[in-house]
C-alpha cells in the first residue's frame, strides 16, 4: 500500500475530529481567559488562564439555580419517560390488542407538530392549570415530545428480543410483568440507556418551551439562563462560555459513561449476538 | 406427574389460519407421546395450547384432574424445552436452572440441592457459573433440559428440541431423552417433524395433518397399519409407493389392477364391490425383484443407490409419460443394473389398501 493511501483515512478522520472538537476547545480556552484579553488577537495556545468567569458565574449570577432547575426537569422527564415508555412500548411490541397500528401512528403523529406552533396553545393550557413557572409545567410538555421517540425506539428494541425468552419465563412460573422485569428489561438495557440519554439531552437543551413557560430566574433552566446573560450594553462572552462549559459537562459525562451501551443500542440487531 | 387431556380442541388464528380442528386425545400418566407431522400441520400449536402459550378457540385442555383451558402458563406446573432453547442470556447457568424454582418460591437449600442434582445428572457442574453465550450448542441443549428437570413438573413439553443439533449429537441426545423418560417416569409430549425421531422416542405417536390427528398409536402399529393414505406416506423412509387401482374379481378371488399391474388377493380379503377404485400402498422394503413371469408388475431399473446395508433402486413402471416411479429397497447382493427389465412382487401380508376418496384404510 502506498503512503498516501495509508494516511488518507487517518488524515480525514483527524480533520473531522478537529472540526468537531475545536469549538469546545475554544469555548474552554475562552472561558478561562480574562475578559480584557478576549478581544485581543486570539492565540491558539492560551497563556494567562484564570477562573474569573467561573467565579462570577456562581458568585454573582447564582448559576446553581438554573443547573438545579435543569437537573430536576431533565431528570424527572427522563425517569418518567423511560419507565412509562418502556411499559407502553412492551405492550405495543408484544400484546395483541385492537388498533395497535393506529396507536403507534398516533404516537408518531404527535411529534410532527412544529414546536413553535403549539407554544401559544400550550401556554394557555398551562396557565389554566396554574403550571406556568413550575417544574411540572416543563416536564409535561417535554414528556409529550420525548415519549413518542422513546416508545418508537423501545418498540423496535423489544421486538428484536426473541419471544421464546418470555414464553420460557412464563412456563417457568413468572407472570407477564415478572418476565418483563426479570428477562426483558435486563436484555433491553442498551436500548433503555440510549433512550434515557436522548431524552435527557433533549430536555437539558430545550430552549423554546423553557423560555416561554418560565417567568423568573427561580425556575429558569440552563439554556434560558445563558441566553438572558446578555445585558443592554454588553455581552459577557467569558461568562457565557463558562456557563456553556458547565452546562455541557454533565451531558458529556453521561454520554461517555454510557458510550458503549449507546453504541450497542444504536447498532443492535445489525448483527446477531 | 399427571395425564394430559385434549377435548375437541379447535384453534383459529386471528389471520384466519386454522391450526386445530377438533383435537381429542388422552395422554396417559408417564407416557411419552410424540406429535409428528409436516410443517404447518398444527403440532406446535397443539403443544403450545397444552403449555398455555396459546388459548384454544373452543374445547378443553386438562392437566391431571384440573381443567386449565384458560389458565396462564405460569399456573399450569409444566416445563417446556424450546427449539431455540430460550436460555436467559444475561443469567448464569446456575441462575437459569434455578429460575423456575425461584419463581415458585422454593426454599434456598432445596433449590441449591435440586440445581446441583440436575447439573450432576446432565454433566453441567463445571459450567454452572458461565453464561449461555459461552457454551456450545449441545451444552446449551442440556441446560434447557436441566431447566425443565429441576422443576419436577406435572408434564414435560418438548418443541423440536433436537433440531438445532448436528446429526451425531441428535442421535446421542435422543437416546438420552429416552433414558430420562424411563428414569423419571414422566409424562412427556414431544413435537417433531422428523418421523424417525417420532418412531424411536414415542410410546405412542400422534400423526398430525391439517389440524387433526390422523392416527394415534404405538410406533410399530403406525408403521404396520397406517390408518389412512397420509399416515402411510408420511411414516417410513423411503416413502411408501402408491398405485391407483380398480378392484376386480377373477376366479372368485379379489384382484387389484391398473395398467400392467395385477395383484391377486386371498378370497377373504374382500374390500368392497368389484369395480370400486382403491389405492394400493406398498413400502419399498416390501418389494422383491423377481422374474417377469411371476411378477405383480413389470418395471425398468432407472437409478441404483447402494447404501451399504441395502440398496435403494428407483424403477419405472409403464412408460415415462403414463407410468409412475416406484422405489424399492432390496438386499445389497441382489443383481440389478440400470435399464434392466425386472419384475416386482409385493409381499402379500404387507399390502396397504386405502379407499380412493376417503383415503381410509380398507384392509
Amino acid at each position: 500500500m502506498s503512503g498516501w493511501r495509508k494516511w488518507l483515512p487517518i488524515g480525514v478522520v483527524g480533520l473531522l475530529v478537529l472540526a468537531t472538537a475545536f469549538p469546545f476547545y475554544w469555548a474552554i480556552v475562552s472561558s478561562l481567559t480574562p475578559e480584557a484579553r478576549l478581544f485581543e488577537a486570539p492565540s491558539l495556545l492560551p497563556t494567562n488562564l484564570v477562573l474569573d468567569h467561573y467565579r462570577a458565574l456562581f458568585d454573582e449570577r447564582n448559576f446553581w439555580i438554573p443547573i438545579r432547575n435543569s437537573l430536576v426537569v431533565a431528570g424527572t422527564t427522563t425517569v418518567l419517560c423511560v419507565s412509562v415508555g418502556a411499559l407502553c412500548a412492551y405492550a405495543l411490541a408484544r400484546l395483541d390488542f385492537r388498533f395497535k397500528g393506529v396507536v403507534l401512528g398516533f404516537i408518531l403523529a404527535v411529534t410532527m407538530f412544529p414546536q413553535i406552533s403549539i407554544v401559544s396553545p400550550l401556554y394557555l393550557l398551562l396557565r389554566e392549570l396554574r403550571l406556568i413557572n413550575t417544574y411540572p409545567g416543563l416536564v409535561l410538555p417535554y414528556l409529550t415530545f420525548a415519549m413518542p421517540l422513546t416508545v418508537w425506539l423501545l418498540v423496535g428494541f423489544f421486538r428484536q428480543l426473541p419471544r421464546e425468552l418470555e414464553e420460557a419465563a412464563m412456563v417457568d412460573g413468572a407472570s407477564r410483568l415478572r418476565a418483563f422485569r426479570e428477562i426483558i428489561l435486563p436484555l433491553a438495557l442498551p436500548g433503555l440507556a440510549t433512550t434515557a440519554i436522548l431524552t435527557f439531552v433533549y430536555s437539558w437543551n430545550e430552549f423554546l418551551f423553557a423560555l416561554s413557560f418560565t417567568l423568573g430566574p427561580e425556575r429558569q433552566t440552563v439554556p434560558v439562563a445563558i441566553a438572558l446573560f446578555r445585558g443592554q450594553y454588553q455581552v459577557p462572552w467569558g461568562q457565557i462560555l463558562a456557563a456553556a462549559v458547565v452546562a455541557t459537562a454533565p451531558v458529556a459525562a453521561l454520554v461517555l459513561a454510557f458510550q458503549r451501551r449507546i453504541v450497542q443500542g444504536l447498532t443492535a440487531g445489525a448483527v446477531k449476538g | 406427574m399427571a395425564s394430559v387431556r385434549l377435548e375437541n380442541v379447535h384453534k383459529t388464528y386471528p389471520n384466519g389460519h386454522v391450526a386445530a380442528r377438533g383435537l381429542d386425545l388422552e395422554i396417559e400418566d408417564g407416557e411419552l407421546l410424540v406429535f409428528v407431522g409436516p410443517s404447518g400441520c398444527g403440532k406446535s400449536t397443539a403443544l403450545r395450547m397444552i403449555a398455555g402459550l396459546e388459548t384454544p378457540s373452543s374445547g378443553r385442555v386438562c392437566i391431571g384432574d384440573r381443567e386449565c383451558t384458560e389458565l396462564p402458563p405460569q399456573d399450569r406446573d409444566i416445563a417446556m424445552v424450546f427449539q431455540s432453547y430460550a436460555l436467559y442470556p444475561h443469567k448464569t447457568i446456575r441462575e437459569n436452572l434455578a429460575f423456575g424454582l425461584r419463581m415458585r418460591g422454593t426454599g434456598k437449600d432445596e433449590m441449591e440441592q435440586r440445581v446441583d442434582r440436575a447439573a450432576g445428572a446432565l454433566g453441567l457442574e463445571e459450567f454452572l457459573e458461565r453464561k449461555p453465550g459461552q457454551l456450545s450448542g449441545g451444552q446449551r441443549q442440556r441446560v434447557a433440559l436441566g431447566r425443565a428437570i429441576v422443576r419436577e413438573p406435572q408434564a414435560f413439553l418438548f418443541d423440536e428440541p433436537l433440531s438445532n443439533l448436528d446429526a451425531k449429537l441428535r442421535v446421542q441426545t435422543r437416546a438420552e431423552l429416552s433414558r430420562m423418560h424411563r428414569r423419571l417416569g414422566a409424562t412427556m409430549v414431544y413435537v417433531t417433524h422428523d418421523q424417525e425421531e417420532a418412531m424411536t422416542l414415542g410410546t405412542r405417536v400422534a400423526v398430525m395433518h391439517e389440524g387433526i390427528f390422523q392416527q394415534v398409536a404405538p410406533p410399530m402399529e403406525v408403521y404396520r397399519r397406517p390408518a389412512n393414505r397420509f399416515v402411510g406416506g408420511f411414516v417410513g423412509s423411503p416413502a411408501m409407493n402408491f398405485f391407483e387401482c380398480q378392484l376386480t374379481e377373477e376366479d372368485g378371488k379379489p384382484r387389484l389392477a391398473t395398467g400392467e399391474l395385477s395383484v391377486s388377493l386371498e378370497p377373504g380379503d374382500w374390500l368392497g364391490e368389484a369395480g370400486n377404485a382403491v389405492i394400493l400402498g406398498v413400502r419399498p422394503h416390501d418389494i422383491e425383484l423377481v422374474a417377469t413371469e411371476v411378477a405383480d408388475v413389470p418395471a425398468r431399473v432407472d437409478v441404483i443407490e447402494p447404501l451399504g446395508s441395502e440398496m435403494l433402486i428407483h424403477l419405472q413402471v409403464g412408460t415415462v409419460e403414463e407410468g409412475q416411479a416406484v422405489r424399492a429397497v432390496i438386499p445389497p447382493e441382489a443383481q440389478a443394473s440400470v435399464d434392466d427389465a425386472v419384475g416386482l412382487r409385493f409381499r402379500r401380508d404387507r399390502l396397504h389398501i386405502f379407499h380412493s376418496e376417503s383415503e381410509r384404510r380398507l384392509n
